[in-house]
């Protein structure tokens, strides 16, 4: 990513105070990130590819101030938070919201970022149920720690978010945590915006946080 | 938004309503999504049988 890029991105989410990479600020741009740029699909359900190239993305969520799923606000927040000095890894996830996790596959992507605090999970393109704020990635069990509204939980060589919905805790996703390359998001890509049998093929999902629903 | 359903939260307080029409939905998108999107007339929603 560019300078010029940073530059139009922070501009987006409106973003003009510390970059400095530690977890404060890591915090504050994942707020900011989902607070701006909405989650949607409708390019999807228009017949038109997805593409997962940063300048694509660009052009889509900064300079149109448009949204986009998963893959485009991970993939775009990846190299943001590189651009700034911070240690990302990519992963990909089965969401488990409404199958169970042999039903699904690893179609969902987020990053985890390595600070002096720990490691922690940043999933800004999940929709609703996203957490605004990084995840410490610390076996809270599956009950999770009082008072929190998502937190991860070990189940062998899975880890899972752990969420509220309801006032029920629910698992939203697991992961190996494997770090994935681009190869393997263009296929959870094409398979996201092309087979019939995706859900973001079939229906139609947007969502945005705003300060006062935070 | 899921399909037609829109809910809006506010605090506590939730609100659902279906979207009466496609023009509703890009009503919908410009207020709460921030973006203009005149293409609404192409969308094809499978899972909306109106809108398929």
């Amino acid at each position: 990513m560019t300078s010029k890029a940073l530059a139009a991105y922070l501009d987006r989410i409106g973003w003009s105070v510390e970059t400095t990479p530690t977890l404060d600020t890591l915090a504050g741009l994942v707020r900011a990130h989902m607070q701006a740029i909405p989650f949607e699909n409708l390019d999807v359900l228009l017949g038109r590819p997805v593409s997962l190239d940063l300048d694509a993305i660009m052009t889509k969520l900064v300079h149109a101030r448009r949204g986009g799923y998963c893959l485009e606000h991970a993939t775009l927040f990846a190299h943001v938070l590189e651009e700034l000095g911070f240690g990302v890894a990519r992963h990909s996830a089965r969401v488990t919201l409404v199958f169970r996790r042999h039903e699904v596959g690893r179609l969902h992507m987020f990053l985890t970022v390595a600070l002096p605090e720990g490691v922690f999970v940043v999933d800004p393109g999940f929709g609703g149920p996203a957490a605004l704020a990084p995840v410490p990635l610390t076996d809270a069990g599956l009950d999770g720690p009082g008072g929190a509204t998502h937190w991860m939980a070990r189940d062998g060589d899975h880890w899972i978010l752990r969420t509220l919905i309801a006032g029920e805790a629910r698992d939203a996703w697991v992961s190996t945590l494997e770090r994935d390359g681009p190869a393997d998001f263009v296929v959870a890509n094409h398979y996201t915006a092309t087979h019939p049998a995706s859900p973001f093929v079939n229906r139609l999902m947007a969502s945005r946080r705003t300060v006062a629903s935070a | 938004m899921t399909n037609r359903d829109a809910t809006i939260r506010k605090g506590e307080e939730t609100r659902t309503f279906p979207l009466a029409d496609r023009a509703a939905l890009r009503a919908l998108v410009a207020d709460h999504l921030g973006f203009d999107f005149p293409e609404v007339d192409a969308l094809r929603v499978p899972f909306v049988p109106e809108w398929n």
